[in-house]
């Protein structure tokens, strides 16, 4: 399998391939063989999946399990956004001059069904994200259980893709701008909003002290609510400060989260902002950065004239 | 004057006006803040802490009167924290939540920072 995988990449440092498995069975023999391979090399391992197989991979490793990093992906992955800079970047920053094997799982059967757009356009900007780095990244999907749709999206997110016995280059591999934009609708519409202000540059206080009643007033615990007003300042600051003139935030309670929305001037032209961390100097750049760790999920809807910005925070 | 706040961990309590008030220490080099630092009012707190880089030693700034510092504004504290030079350090006073959560995420524990809780 390697030999094939070296075949069909050559000149490419980075490779990205899915691993479109059947049974648990052939979930753990491809990625124990991937895993001792890098450990072999003696290239870093991370190992970013569900907790439920991690725990079935630690079985199967043995002691082996020990030189391996495990990151359980419901949590650190909950918001597909903060997967390129929080796990896989910060491991390929911790070894800058080593090549590094990843297996990253960001789409598992039962993944709820407005976070699946974002991990498929997450998948996309992993092959941007990631263009000549010394990294190898496995991303497996249980192609017996997810739909047939989202398999045919890691057709496409993925030069390469596998069965585990036989990898190949992948016809429909599309190119990730246009993946992108695939998902890039109009947010869904919603009730009426609980709250709602319109804001400008001299007025972000005033939205920050609407983003804490609100949240104290469900109930958030004093650190989510405050997570939440950093996050929602930072994405009305892009509003205001990159496009001019005002936004329009509004509020919805729901039973296990917050969400709050920011429609204002301005677009996103590139879909990396917010999942590349900038040099240690620049002022600029890390507005949604935070934004992507602090939140739960980060739904966006941009076009030239409107960007619309939707942050959830689980209570 | 500004009054202070009890710190707690959570968000700005309350709305400040969108102006920043400095005004300089009596006993050490360095400044109060009275108000949020966003993107209205960071000029300001640039210009006060450009004017303090010409003393010698460490620079203090005094946060307690300040509910809020957004993301450009941490980062313009910790680059001033860079280019203090060798054995000068910048104190943060009493920093509200936002200021020490976007600090330790974006740049753990800057050597040339200290923020004091108290």
């Amino acid at each position: 399998m390697r030999a094939a995988i070296s075949r069909v990449c050559t000149g490419e440092p980075f490779r990205h391939e899915a691993l479109l498995y059947l049974d648990a069975d052939a979930y753990a023999r491809a990625s124990v063989r991937f895993i001792e391979a890098g450990l072999a090399a003696d290239e870093p391992v991370l190992v970013a999946v569900p907790q439920s197989n991690i725990d079935l991979l630690r079985d199967h490793l043995g002691a082996a399990a020990g030189q391996v990093r495990f990151v359980d992906m419901r949590r650190a992955g909950r918001n597909p956004n903060r997967i390129i800079p929080w796990v896989l970047r910060a491991f390929l920053d911790e070894h800058p001059d080593r090549r590094v094997r990843i297996i990253g799982e960001p789409i598992w059967p039962g993944r709820a069904p407005e976070e699946v757009p974002l991990a498929i356009q997450h998948e996309a900007l992993i092959n941007r994200a990631f263009a000549g780095r010394l990294a190898t990244i496995l991303c497996p999907y249980d192609a017996d259980q997810l739909d047939a749709s989202i398999l045919s999206f890691a057709n496409r997110t993925h030069p390469v893709v596998s069965d585990g016995e036989q990898a190949r280059p992948c016809a429909s591999y599309t190119d990730p701008e246009r993946v992108v934009a695939t998902f890039n609708e109009p947010l869904p519409d919603r009730s009426a909003p609980a709250a709602e202000l319109v804001f400008t540059r001299a007025t972000l206080g005033e939205l920050r002290h609407r983003v804490a009643r609100f949240a104290s007033r469900l109930g958030l615990a004093d650190a989510r609510a405050g997570d939440l007003q950093i996050a929602v300042n930072e994405v009305a600051t892009n509003t205001v400060v990159h496009g001019s003139g005002a936004g329009r935030l509004r509020m919805w309670p729901e039973a296990d989260r917050v969400v709050c929305e920011i429609q204002g001037p301005g677009h996103i032209a590139d879909w990396l902002a917010g999942r590349l961390v900038p040099p240690e100097d620049s002022p600029r750049g890390r507005g949604l950065l935070v934004a992507n760790l602090l939140c739960d999920l980060v739904e966006t809807h941009t076009h030239p004239t409107s960007t619309t910005t939707r942050l959830h925070m689980r209570r | 004057m500004g009054g202070r706040r009890a710190r707690h961990d959570g968000p700005a309590p309350d709305g400040a006006p969108a102006a920043l008030r400095v005004e300089p220490l009596a006993d050490r080099p360095g400044f109060a803040v009275y108000g949020d630092v966003d993107a209205q009012t960071r000029p300001a707190l640039e210009a006060a802490l450009e004017a303090t880089l010409e003393h010698d030693g460490d620079v203090c700034v005094d946060l307690a009167g300040v509910s809020f510092v957004d993301t450009a504004g941490a980062c313009v504290l910790v680059a001033v924290g860079r280019s203090l030079g060798p054995g000068r350090r910048l104190l943060l006073r009493d920093p509200p939540y936002g200021l020490r959560r976007v600090i330790e995420l974006m740049w753990g524990q800057p050597r040339t920072i200290e923020m004091d809780a108290r």
